[in-house]
Parts: structure tokens; sequence; C-alpha cells
């Protein structure tokens, strides 16, 4: 008399199982997956005095010019045929790269950019990119003034009303740099 | 500006009410899409000033054009992107809700032009003008299509430049921030 009964709870409590494990499933949740999978970390609080650096467009501006920069030292220093005019564009991508640097530095209230060390030329001569071959230099050196005329271009639509005349000023010269290079 | 207007002369009393209307001052302070409304008065403002550097280059083309005939080619071109240009900004300023800024009948130059050399000087000092008036209204507006429209007409003045500094075999070529009055930071 209770065996059928005992057999039905039986058949219940797996039934009620294998539901369970299919909503599990379907709701994308893995009761035998490692804690890896989708974990929030809080950071611990650094020793180091650094604050975080503060998510501005002008990062990533900063960032093209300095190795738009890195690419002319190492073009100055590898193309001796070019060299006069390679000069040139590095002072003016270097006037560049101070000028955005204090823009940055006002915009969050310091006076340098973290992790950009203000007016610090690019290590020459050190990267993989450098090449004997002046051509291929000045391609290289063409490619990243169309970039940073790109990147500054687009960057005009958000900007304050200061960078935007900076940001236009600076497309304009890159500009000049392309014809330059042609 | 290095090629001013003769405003002072008594042969253009218009000049004077060459100031933009009181409608456009009225203007809201957030300015719409270039030329689908009212503007700003500092964008109607730094619009005009673009303006009447364009009718100064046009101006000075043709004493450029006197004395440097074997520019001829370049100076064509010039002139015909400076006309587009400042048709350009005539109609964004009606559009704007003001009155375009006309030409006066001379204006003044920086240095007499005598010949090529001077002629190649005026030429510069008439794109370096034109690049700090469409600097200006790149930094008085906060709309991105006439940003755009200004980052345009600068560019096309700092290739000029660079081309009047070649001709002349000024060096350096090119400067870091053309159109800045002084340079940042």
């Amino acid at each position: 008399m209770h065996e059928p009964q005992r057999h039905l709870l039986t058949r219940r409590a797996l039934l009620a199982g294998t539901g369970l494990s299919a909503l599990v499933a379907v709701a994308g949740c893995n009761p035998f997956s490692t804690a890896a999978r989708t974990v929030t970390v809080t950071a611990e609080p650094t020793t180091s005095s650094q604050p975080p650096v503060p998510a501005t467009p002008i990062l990533s501006l900063v960032a093209i010019t300095r190795l738009h920069l890195d690419h002319l030292n190492q073009a100055v220093a590898s193309d001796a045929r070019d060299r006069e005019i390679l000069t040139m564009l590095r002072t003016d991508v270097q006037a560049h790269l101070t000028a955005l640097e204090a823009e940055y530095g006002r915009s969050i209230g310091s006076t340098a950019a973290p992790g950009t060390p203000s007016s610090t030329p690019a290590p020459t001569g050190t990267s993989s990119t450098a090449t004997s071959d002046p051509d291929a230099t000045l391609a290289l050196i063409r490619g990243d003034a169309g970039k940073a005329q790109s990147a500054f271009t687009d960057a005009l639509a958000g900007a304050t009303r200061y960078q935007a005349e900076l940001y236009a000023s600076i497309a304009a010269c890159v500009a000049t740099h392309r014809m330059v290079l042609s | 500006m290095s090629t001013t207007r003769r405003s002072d002369s008594s042969a253009n009393p218009s000049a004077a009410s060459a100031a933009p209307t009181t409608a456009a001052s009225t203007a809201p302070a957030t300015a719409p899409s270039a030329g689908t409304g009212a503007l700003a008065k500092d964008t109607i403002d730094a619009l005009q000033a673009a303006l009447a550097a364009e009718h100064a280059a046009l101006w000075a083309y043709g004493l450029v054009a006197a004395y440097d005939p074997k520019a001829a080619a370049a100076v064509t071109a010039a002139i015909t992107s400076h006309q587009n240009t400042r048709d350009l900004a005539a109609n964004l300023i009606v559009q704007g809700g003001a009155t375009p800024v006309g030409p006066d009948p001379a204006y003044t130059t920086p240095h007499a032009v005598t010949d090529a050399a001077t002629a190649q000087a005026l030429a510069l000092t008439i794109e370096s003008d034109c690049a700090a008036a469409w600097r200006s209204v790149a930094g008085h507006t906060d709309d991105s299509t006439l940003r755009g429209t200004a980052l345009s007409a600068l560019t096309d003045c700092a290739m000029r430049m660079v081309s009047w500094r070649k001709a002349a075999d000024d060096k350096p070529l090119t400067i870091p921030f053309p159109g800045a009055p002084t340079q940042p930071p």
C-alpha cells in the first residue's frame, strides 16, 4: 500500500529536479561552473598615490599624438634623405602634444596627463616600426597624419569651445603635413 | 586684421552699418543646427568676421594677381575657393537671422605691394587672416556642422599658406597651430 506512494514521490522529486535544472540552464546560470565566470571585483585600496585616470576623449588624442611623435622621432633618426622635412613636422607634433597635455591637465584640474610625462620626447629608434626604407618611412608618417586628421576632426563635435579651436588648428596642421609629404 | 578695412573712409559710409542686426542679438544662447535657424550672437559675430576676412581676401588677391603673374594659376584657385567660402559664410549668416557684412571698396595692406615677393607676402597675410577668422568660428559655436564648415575653411587656408611659403622659399613651411593668434598652450 505504501510502496506506490513512495514511488510517486520519487518521480515528483525527479521531475522537479529536472525542471529546476532546465530553468537554471535557460537562465544562463551554471551551478557547476567555477566562480571565475562572472565575478565583479572591487579593487583593493592601492598604496599608490596616483588617482584614477578620468575617462575623457582628449586622452585618446594624446595617445595618437604621442605615437605620431614616436614615429617621427624614429623617422628623423633613420631617414637622412628627408630629415629636414621630418624634423619640421616633428616640431609641430611636439607642440601639439605639449598643448594637448596642458589642456588635459586643465580639464581635470591637474598640471600633467597621467602616464604622459609633459613634453618628454618619445624614445627614438627603438620600435619595430623603424625602417631604413625612406619611402616606407614617409608612408608611415603620412598614415599617422591621416589618422590624426580624422581623430581631431571627429573630436570637434564633443569638444568645448576652447578645445574646438585647438583641435581645429591641429587637424589643419596635420592636413598640411599630408600635403608636404605627398 | 592685417589687411584692414578702410571702414573709416568717407567713401564707404555703409561700413558702419555692417554690424549684426538686433534680431540676431536676441537669438537663444544655444544655437540650433547650422543653416536651420537663428544663431547665437557670438556665433554670428564670428561668422561676420570670417565673411569680412573673405571680402578682404578677394580684394587683396587682385593685387597679388597684378604683381605676381607667374602665380596666376594659384591665385585663380585661391580666388575661387575664397568666393565659395564667402558665399557660404553669407548664407550661414542670413539663415542665422542676420544681415551679412558687405565688402569695402578698398583695404589697407600691411605693406606696399610692389613685386612678386611682396605680393606673396600679402597672399600669406590674407590666408593667415582668414585662417584666424575661421578658427574663431569653430570656437564660437557648439554646432558640430558649423564647426566642420569652419574646419574645412581653416584647412584650406592652412594649405594655401604652405603653398605661399613654398613659393617664397620661407622656412618652416608648416606651423603647428594655423589660425591661432598666439601659439598655445
